[in-house]
């Protein structure tokens, strides 16, 4: 076999192994701190200080991303292999940065002011949570565009898609270092507006549909935390997250009106049910690339939105004093209905990408069970937290590696809906055995990563059951039925992609070893690497954070570190979800229930707005009662039970004919309404005096 | 520099206008009034800087000119308040004076031209005028001048749709000035003065006593101004005269000319009414109410348009609702916060009415639908659009954001946060309207051309990224303008 140096595969290999490098040495440092007192490391060490002490660092991490995307604009001409090489390399930079200053962090959060922006100045910070996302961003990064070299050579627009793919990167980066809500917002959008181009990216009408869907629900969302942001601002007298637990709790209804504007806005990106309906569209017309970091570190913005904003509103620093338990219970409510109706609508799925974008909704219904966990709890609620912050972690790099299955098989086979597909184990098997591997992971196949992650989470939620109400027994319950139906659902994703006979028309695929296996390997590779030592990131990033808040530390550590991971109770009750997957499974192959069609009018957009468009198609009617603007023929086409026509047609064609007939009416007498406008003025006016 | 030339620019200023304006149909090119409008207005620019830079650190003056007593001559207040609006607006006629250079040549016949700057001129006097004199009787005047050389603005382009604009313009501003007039008599009947602090010292001690009276004037006064600033349901004239007027007058009279009324507005009940009358008579909640329909119908009806500029002139008519809106509050705050909104509101809308009759002359894009696409065949123009389309929903990173955010966090303030809903509804229907634009230009489901940057004359561009600059500075650094903004709420209401 030749070398060609000029290779990306063998170029990213080189990179590949540096990149392992330094994470094995992360890791040995983790494992062993004082390894880093040796003589060896006095340079790193000194490079991390001066770097954490100074105000560029939150800057350096954002802008490598944004130079890295222009300056593969300007490579483009240049180099087929380098710029693609140059996200990489930039990565690595990044990556060694954060690994550097692990041991800052932990000593406290590193703050960074920068004043005078957008009035109120905007700030940085990098605590232990900040550290946790941003580092498993920084590495997912590096997975995904070694991916994406290969997968996008068949694409449109890669320079565009890169660039902004770069912009949304730096803006998620910024979101997790975010100190304040103001930072955070205005980086909020910025992702909104960057991913929508990713997701209209193939500019074909699903995609186009999507990503309006997508951009108008960020915009609601975003204006959410604005609202919640100027309601936060008159009570603590800034908008920094600082404990601000004990200013709200003297609020009234405005302390829940807050946390439901929160709920909203960040709820909407981390795709929670009812908030949910621009995902199962938006994920799936993304290229595989771009739906992985959407499914992987994007949603994860959602919930780390809620949890920073959560801990630092409403968690007291002292659990004798109230605590907000209702927004608890909500969060566990919501986030139950997520898991549920998300693995329910993933069965019931033809096309893979959709199948793991509602699998996307259900898992992270979990990570979000953890935080509704915690602020149940109260100061047992340390373990909620912690199985949410893995769940989130592991669920970050499975569903990425998964996205990128199916991207592999749309590569090769040119095909998405299952029905169609098969038997591609023959002609894949790597893809085949990666999917599987990850697929076991989130079904929570003990040695995997997604087995720990569950089980603390249904620790924490039996100690719920145990300390709180038995009512939380329903969620037990519902817990394992998700879980069932996760089990259920990728059976049918594995069995049916890669397993039952090849079609004819798949004979043709011709197996590459290309660059695209590497990033998949090493995922692969640490899903099982996490699964075999189970709590390894919980004691090294996660434990130290939880440390730093106000739950039971004793507590916290017991439900984290020494409770029973591979104990009977806990394998048989794995053992019998799976038996419960299976026959769901094995009953679906003879009854074929998961190719019912639900009727579109069960669609929750149709369902919310149908009552406002019914009310405005009404008003039309009584209008323009004698159609004087609308001819009858069209005022038919706007029929409300149209399920195709949206809230915004019924809208544009109400005000419109509003505004024709006002029109008409001023011309006639423009006098007349200004007397009445007169009138009425000089009337309010008198009538306010009189009752004064 | 030294007072005695300080207290001279408002008077010089005004002089050089009407000597410019006058001067337009005599002389004998064309060029020449160009050239020597540039020097006038760059002059009259830098001293305006001078001006507010002088009113931010003192007091402000009064100018008596001819030296007769306040009670029949003519007085300019210059203070804070009409230094720095007075800058703003030097600032604003100054670009777009440089953009009318090249795109006077696409929209307004040539035989025009001279009277194009004559007219700009003359509106440019007129709000000095509105914003410096102290007295009701001048400031009529003006209201006069303003509204018959914005008529002659809007019908220069010689279209039939210009004179039907021009023509229900003048109907409905006629009908305006003389509620205006019959609100004046009104208040001098009562009070025999029409200097302002004369007439505000008589009417605390006469309001009590004659109370219809004032109301009357008040009601009279109040409606007159509204239609003239285009408030909802006496805005039929707006969507009409901004559509047709060429670009770059649309955007004076969206930029600037309608807020002159409504400081106008702002003026006459703070200067004339007084506050404490104002708060007496519960002004603030009609305006309230007037300003909330206008945010939401204006939207509303913005949705269902189908050419580009008649959709901005729509959403003007909810901008005026927010600044009304602004207005209402009466507090130190949310003053500081609507002359922001404004200030950021006039670079926009000035941009978008701008980049919209540049689409529509050079390239022929006047419906929204034909601009399908258009993100590849006139980037730089769409990109433009859309930078200022963000600026309008309140993106992070624009002034519109800032604006808002000062807005909202002064309602809450003033303990009334409702409103804040509602600003976040016209939000909203903002998105609604504005997105759609740049999605279909920039992602259309079939591409047939490849991408291309277009030329844009250098006039007009030089105008183009000012205007973005400053939409960026006052996005990023709202402080730069802040002292001056606080000066002129503070002279205006006094509180310091």
């Amino acid at each position: 076999m030749k070398l060609n140096l000029k290779s990306f595969t063998l170029q990213s290999i080189i990179i590949s192994l540096i990149f392992m490098g330094m994470v094995s040495q992360f890791v040995w440092f983790l494992i062993n701190p004082s390894v880093f007192d040796a003589p060896f490391y006095e340079f790193f060490k000194e490079s991390a200080d001066t770097l954490s002490g100074s105000a560029f660092l939150p800057f350096i991490i954002v802008s490598m991303p944004l130079i890295s995307g222009f300056l593969r604009l300007f490579l483009d001409r240049f180099s087929l292999t380098l710029k693609d090489e140059i996200l990489l390399i930039t990565d690595v930079f990044i990556i060694a940065i954060i690994m550097m200053i692990y041991p800052n962090v932990i000593e406290g959060p590193l703050r960074y002011e920068l004043g005078t922006f957008f009035n109120f100045g905007i700030s940085f910070q990098i605590n232990l949570i900040s550290y946790i996302f941003i580092l498993m961003a920084a590495l997912l990064w590096f997975f995904i565009m070694m991916y994406a070299h290969e997968y996008m050579k068949k694409e449109n627009h890669t320079r565009r898609f890169f660039i902004f793919l770069s912009l949304s990167y730096s803006a998620t980066m910024g979101i997790f270092m975010a100190g304040d809500l103001l930072t955070l917002f205005f980086l909020y959008e910025m992702m909104t507006l960057t991913t929508y181009i990713l997701v209209v990216h193939s500019q074909n009408k699903t995609a186009i549909e999507a990503g309006t869907e997508y951009l108008f629900l960020g915009i609601l969302g975003g204006f959410a935390i604005f609202i919640a942001m100027t309601l936060i601002y008159p009570i603590t007298g800034s908008f920094a997250f600082t404990g601000a637990h004990q200013l709200m709790m003297s609020e009234g209804i405005r302390k829940y009106l807050i946390a439901g504007l929160l709920l909203m806005g960040f709820g909407m990106k981390s795709g929670m049910v009812p908030l949910h309906v621009w995902l199962p569209k938006a994920h799936p017309v993304a290229p595989a690339p771009a739906s992985s970091l959407l499914s992987g570190i994007m949603i994860k913005v959602g919930v780390f939105g809620l949890i920073q904003s959560f801990i630092y509103f409403y968690l007291p620093s002292d659990f004798s004093l109230p605590t907000p338990a209702a927004l608890g219970a909500v969060l566990i409510g919501l986030s139950l209905l997520s898991m549920v109706f998300g693995a329910f609508m993933a069965f019931i799925q033809d096309d893979m990408k959709r199948l793991l974008a509602y699998s996307s909704i259900s898992q992270v219904g979990f990570v979000i069970l953890g935080l509704g966990i915690a602020m149940v709890q109260g100061d047992k609620g340390g373990p909620g937290l912690a199985g949410a912050l893995m769940h989130g972690m592991n669920h970050a790099l499975f569903k990425a590696l998964l996205f990128m299955v199916a991207g592999m098989v749309y590569l090769k086979a040119h095909e998405l809906r299952m029905s169609e597909l098969g038997g591609l184990r023959k002609k894949m098997p790597i893809t085949a055995a990666i999917s599987i591997i990850a697929s076991l992971a989130v079904m929570g196949m003990p040695l995997l990563n997604g087995y720990a992650s569950k089980t603390i989470l249904h620790h924490a939620l039996t100690d719920t059951v145990k300390y709180q109400s038995p009512l939380y027994i329903i969620a037990d319950v519902l817990f394992i039925l998700a879980s069932i139906g996760t089990v259920a659902y990728f059976l049918k994703f594995n069995l049916k992609v890669f397993f039952g006979a090849l079609p004819k028309r798949f004979e043709g695929i011709k197996l590459e070893a290309r660059s695209v296996y590497a990033p998949m390997l090493m995922m692969a590779l640490s899903l099982i690497l996490l699964g075999i030592f189970p709590v390894f990131s919980a004691e090294t990033l996660i434990l130290p954070y939880l440390n730093t808040l106000s739950f039971d530390h004793a507590f916290t550590t017991y439900g984290v570190l020494e409770v029973s991971l591979f104990g009977a109770s806990e394998l048989l009750l794995i053992a019998g979800i799976w038996a419960g997957g299976i026959i769901i499974y094995v009953l679906n192959t003879k009854l074929h229930f998961d190719e019912i069609k639900l009727p579109p009018w069960l669609h929750l957009e149709f369902l919310v707005l149908f009552p406002l468009s019914a009310l405005l198609h009404g008003l039309l009617g009584w209008v323009d009662k004698d159609h004087q603007v609308m001819d009858p023929k069209t005022f038919k086409s706007y029929d409300v039970r149209d399920y195709k026509l949206t809230f915004k047609d019924h809208l544009v064609a109400f005000t419109d004919t509003l505004n024709k007939k006002y029109e008409a009416l001023f011309i006639q007498s423009d006098a007349l309404i200004y007397a009445i406008g007169l009138t009425v003025v000089v009337i309010i006016l008198g009538v306010i005096a009189i009752f004064n | 520099m030294p007072f005695s030339v300080i207290e001279n620019i408002p008077i010089a200023q005004m002089v050089l206008l009407v000597v410019m304006a006058l001067m337009g149909p005599l002389v004998p090119s064309k060029n020449i009034v160009k050239i020597y409008s540039f020097i006038g207005l760059t002059l009259i620019m830098v001293s305006a800087f001078f001006l507010v830079q002088y009113t931010t650190l003192h007091d402000g003056f009064l100018y008596q000119l001819g030296g007769y007593d306040r009670s029949i001559g003519v007085e300019l207040k210059i203070d804070g308040f009409s230094a720095f609006f007075v800058f703003f607006i030097s600032v604003f006629v100054w670009l777009v004076h440089i953009y009318s250079w090249v795109s006077v040549k696409m929209d307004i016949p040539v035989s025009q031209h001279r009277y194009y700057y004559s007219l700009l001129h003359l509106m440019f006097f007129a709000m000095f005028g509105l914003l410096y004199s102290n007295d009701l009787f001048n400031m009529y005047v003006f209201i006069e001048i303003l509204s018959i050389s914005a008529c002659g603005i809007i019908s220069i382009s010689r279209k039939h749709e210009n004179y039907m604009a021009a023509f229900r313009y003048l109907m409905l501003n006629t009908l305006a000035s003389i509620s205006i007039m019959f609100g004046i008599a009104l208040i001098y009947m009562l009070t025999g003065a029409l200097n302002l602090a004369l007439i505000a010292e008589r009417l605390v001690v006469l309001f009590a006593a004659y109370p219809v009276n004032v109301t009357l004037g008040m009601g009279f006064i109040g409606i007159g101004l509204a239609i003239k600033s285009a408030i909802f349901p006496f805005h039929e004239w707006l969507p009409d005269a901004y559509s047709s007027a060429s670009a770059s007058a649309s955007a004076v009279l969206s930029g600037i000319m309608t807020k002159l009324y409504l400081l106008t507005l702002l003026k006459l009940m703070v200067r004339l009414f007084t506050v404490e009358v104002i708060q007496d008579l519960n002004v603030p909640i009609v305006m309230m109410v007037f300003a909330g329909v206008a945010m939401i119908m204006g939207s509303l009806f913005a949705l269902g348009q189908k050419e580009i500029k008649r959709m901005l002139a729509y959403s003007s008519v909810s901008q005026v609702g927010y600044i009304l809106l602004g207005f209402s509050i009466f507090t130190l705050g949310g003053l500081v916060a609507t002359f922001f909104y404004m200030i950021s509101h006039a670079f926009l809308k000035g941009l978008l009415f701008l980049v919209a009759g540049m689409a529509q002359n050079m390239h022929g894009i006047k419906t929204i639908k034909a601009t399908e696409g258009m993100g590849y065949q006139v980037p730089l123009t769409m990109m433009l659009f859309t930078f200022a389309a963000f600026g309008m929903v309140g993106i992070p990173g624009t002034s519109g954001f800032i604006a808002k955010l000062q807005l909202s966090l002064a309602f809450m303030d003033a303990s009334r946060g409702g409103f804040v809903a509602l600003i976040i509804v016209s939000g909203i229907l903002n998105a609604l309207y504005f997105f759609p634009i740049f999605m279909k230009s920039f992602f259309p489901e079939e591409e047939k051309v490849s991408f291309k940057l277009e030329k844009i004359p250098f006039a007009m561009g030089f105008t183009l990224i000012m205007m973005v600059g400053i939409i960026l500075t006052l996005g990023f650094y709202p402080n730069l303008l802040m002292p001056w903004i606080e000066a002129a709420a503070d002279s205006l209401l006094g509180v310091s």
